[in-house]
């Protein structure tokens, strides 16, 4: 068993062999919005060396959810027939006409839930109503997604549908990877996306861009242990990508779970909140599941719109700026009023800034 | 939604579909479709309703030797 002791004292003794070996600046991007948050509680950027700088990335599912997507389940959520199920934290994220909470405040039937399998229980129990779930999430979220509508076309459930926004990983990182501007030199990688999809898929970013990767877990000492083992490839020139999080993630990852997302979505290209459309980086369900597709369904189309005109979350997103270089920070722009979704999200960037005052 | 967390199954249903699992105290039923090796009494990563993972003792414990390495590894 490795006890809270043996962890702090080895939190302290990997932070120490960080400080000793970091000779040249080292820019690390955690992908993970869980990550950051931990980072953020932990107080780990204030032990590290001034050599290594970690940016966050745009592994908060809320956050990279583009306007148009959010402007179009607005508009499904308005509908009487409608109850909307979702997840806790998209219910505060700001639309054109206020957050999905301020639409239940008046009328408006939106349920939160843990996963999509609960909204299948709604289904079954008032059948005169629609049920849109809305698929938000990576790979973590997304089977559960699968489940529920492969269930769904079992027991005919002609009330249940899924506004799909499922998105995947290594997509993204291969765009921040080719990105010269933000020269990333390694990644600490989402541990519980990695459950799913394993080591394999990362593979690239050390082969194509030269740049390193470690799986972590979401403990101090996980995380720490995995700044340390990105800084000594970074420092002998040698980029690998490892695996620290050994007891839940497999090389080849879940392999049910990933034949099962193959069975019920097919990838297809996405829109990013400030990484703009990612070739094959969404998930959309495939034609033999199209009646379970919200989209289709009620004919629902994206249009482009601009929601929150200077919230710089995309910039964030992207590594560019951090939130304090957001004039809105802190100021016009906190988490009990939020501008934009990398403040409203219990993942996102801003959120986890301002609530470790980190600079 | 992207917390995971760890827990302890307490009981598979038939056909091993679905399993309640003990989060701290709390028993949940969870899908366990995803985790078809699992069995009572081992600890699993819950994720949106679902096992995802069955967690390795044996690996857990082996990170302490991953950490002594790098930290007192020769590479530098
Ligand atoms: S502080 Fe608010 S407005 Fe500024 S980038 Fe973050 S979410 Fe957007």
């Amino acid at each position: 068993m490795v006890t809270r002791l043996d962890e702090k004292n080895y939190f302290n003794l990997l932070a120490d062999k960080v400080r000793e070996i970091a000779i040249r600046p080292v820019k690390l991007m955690e992908v993970c919005g869980t990550h950051t948050m931990a980072i953020g509680k932990a107080g780990i950027r204030r032990v590290l060396p001034p050599e290594v700088e970690l940016i966050s990335g745009p592994g908060c599912p809320v956050c990279v959810t583009a306007d148009s997507d959010i402007d179009a389940f607005m508009r499904l959520a308005e509908n009487e027939q409608v109850i909307l199920a979702t997840y806790g934290d998209m219910v505060r994220v700001p639309g054109t006409k206020g957050s999905l909470a301020e639409l239940k405040a008046q009328g408006a039937d939106v349920r939160v839930v843990y996963s999509a399998l609960e909204a299948l229980a709604f289904a079954r129990s008032e059948a005169a109503r629609e049920v849109i779930f809305l698929g938000v999430g990576f790979e973590t979220t997304a089977p559960a997604t699968a489940h529920a509508i492969k269930i769904a076309k079992h027991e005919s459930l002609s009330n249940f549908s899924v506004y799909n926004l499922h998105k995947t990983v290594p997509e993204p990182l291969r765009v921040l990877a080719s990105d010269k501007t933000t020269k990333i030199d390694g990644f600490i990688l989402p541990g519980h996306v990695s459950v799913i999809i394993g080591e394999y898929p990362y593979y690239f970013l050390a082969e194509e861009f030269g740049a390193a990767g470690a799986i972590a877990g979401f403990e101090p000492p996980e995380i720490m242990a995995a700044i340390l083992k990105l800084v000594k490839d970074v420092n002998a020139g040698v980029p690998t990508i490892s695996n620290l999080y050994r007891k839940v993630v497999r090389p080849g990852g879940n392999v049910v779970a990933q034949e099962l997302l193959d069975e019920i979505f097919a990838h297809t290209d996405a829109e990013w909140r400030g990484l703009g459309t990612i070739p094959d980086s969404g998930l959309a369900i495939r034609q033999e599941y199209g009646a379970f597709d919200a989209a289709k369904k009620f004919n629902i189309e994206r249009r482009s719109v601009k929601l929150h005109p200077g919230c710089r979350c995309g910039d964030i997103l992207k590594g560019i700026i951090k939130p304090h270089q957001c004039p809105l920070f802190n100021g016009r722009c906190t988490p009990e009023n939020p501008i934009g979704p990398c403040m409203v999200s219990s993942e996102g960037t801003c959120a986890a800034y301002y609530l470790y005052r980190e600079n | 939604m992207c917390l995971g967390v760890p827990s302890k199954v307490v009981s598979i249903g038939e056909g091993h579909f679905t399993g309640e699992v003990d989060v701290m105290g709390n028993i949940k039923r969870v899908s366990m479709i995803l985790v078809p090796g699992a069995q009572v009494g081992d600890r699993v990563l819950i994720h949106a309703g679902q096992a995802i993972s069955v967690i390795s003792d044996e690996e857990a414990d082996a990170s302490l030797a991953v950490w002594e390495e790098l930290i007192h590894g020769y590479q530098a």
